[in-house]
């Protein structure tokens, strides 16, 4: 980011605005490519805990973390299969007869 | 050393977990039981080999997944990879996203389950090619870590981690086909962009 040195010489007041969206466009590139490693918990605490401060106070980032994590329980819920009884009945004989058979 | 006589107790409660896996993989129910009976007896004749106190479920899931590779691997295809460095990061968020935040007092899950039913959530994963539907098998349905993954299947961690990255692109298109097949959504809005919509 390119800054002039005019506008340098203010930031304190003026363009605090400005700079805190700047600061925000660069911790939600982070956010967002650390977001699935995030929902795995995978991050290290460190990392784990800058990302959460961050997404707690960044609505959009909080927005798209709480989707993919929303999906990604839709997807394990959908894809559970019950055992067929049958399936757990052979299983069960089976190693019976190995036991049987040592 | 674990003890072959405490197997079936042990390993008993595992089964529905390798069942959905096995089915996931085989994409048919006479397979998949095929498949989870003969993890299950190879598991309980190498059990003595198993460190008791060590991660029983990674190393079912091992067997499972050796076994499958095993036996259907020679039928797979070459994996078609050519659509999926299309699909943006969030794809499925990006188109709708909004949609899933807009019911006052249904969470974003409830919207997500309408959107995406049973057949169609397991036609997604199942169309995955294999070496991205094994990562996400593991990590989002049975929930591994990714060094447990890169155990199960053998591979690094930077490729558990590459796989499971356009695996999930790659589902989140798949999803989205199904949506807008079934025009479960609405239009997208035309994107404006620049001066195209000068005094439009």
């Amino acid at each position: 980011m390119v800054r002039r040195d005019s506008d340098a010489e203010n930031t304190e007041g003026e363009y605090s605005g400005a700079r805190g969206a700047e600061h925000c466009d660069d911790e939600c590139q982070k956010a967002l490519r650390e977001l699935y490693t995030y929902l795995d918990g995978q991050l290290t605490i460190e990392r784990r805990t800058t990302i959460k401060a961050h997404i707690e106070y960044c609505s959009p980032c909080m927005e798209s973390y709480t989707f993919e994590a929303e999906l990604k329980q839709v997807v394990a819920l959908r894809c559970q299969e019950e055992v067929p009884e049958a399936l757990r009945m052979k299983v069960f004989e089976a190693i019976q007869w190995e036991i049987r058979g040592d | 050393m674990a003890d072959q006589a405490t197997f079936a107790d042990d390993a008993m409660p595992l089964m529905s977990g390798l069942y959905s896996a096995a089915l996931r993989m085989t994409r048919n129910p006479a397979d998949a039981e095929d498949l989870v009976q003969e993890t299950y007896l190879k598991a309980y004749r190498a059990y003595e080999r198993f460190e008791a106190g060590t991660n029983l479920k990674a190393w079912m899931y091992r067997i499972l997944t050796n076994s499958y590779i095993n036996a259907y691997r020679k039928k797979q295809r070459r994996p078609d990879e050519s659509d999926i460095d299309d699909v943006e990061d969030l794809y499925l968020y990006r188109r709708i996203g909004g949609l899933t935040g807009s019911t006052l007092g249904r969470s974003a899950e409830d919207e997500l389950m309408d959107l995406f039913g049973e057949a169609e959530v397991k036609e997604a994963v199942e169309g995955l090619a294999e070496h991205y539907r094994l990562p996400v098998l593991l990590a989002d349905v049975e929930g591994f870590a990714y060094k447990e993954i890169a155990e199960i299947l053998d591979i690094p961690i930077g490729t558990v981690m590459s796989r499971l990255h356009r695996g999930r692109k790659q589902l989140q298109k798949r999803l989205y086909n199904f949506a807008e097949a079934r025009r479960l959504l609405p239009d997208p809005e035309p994107a404006c962009v620049g001066a195209d919509c000068d005094g439009g």
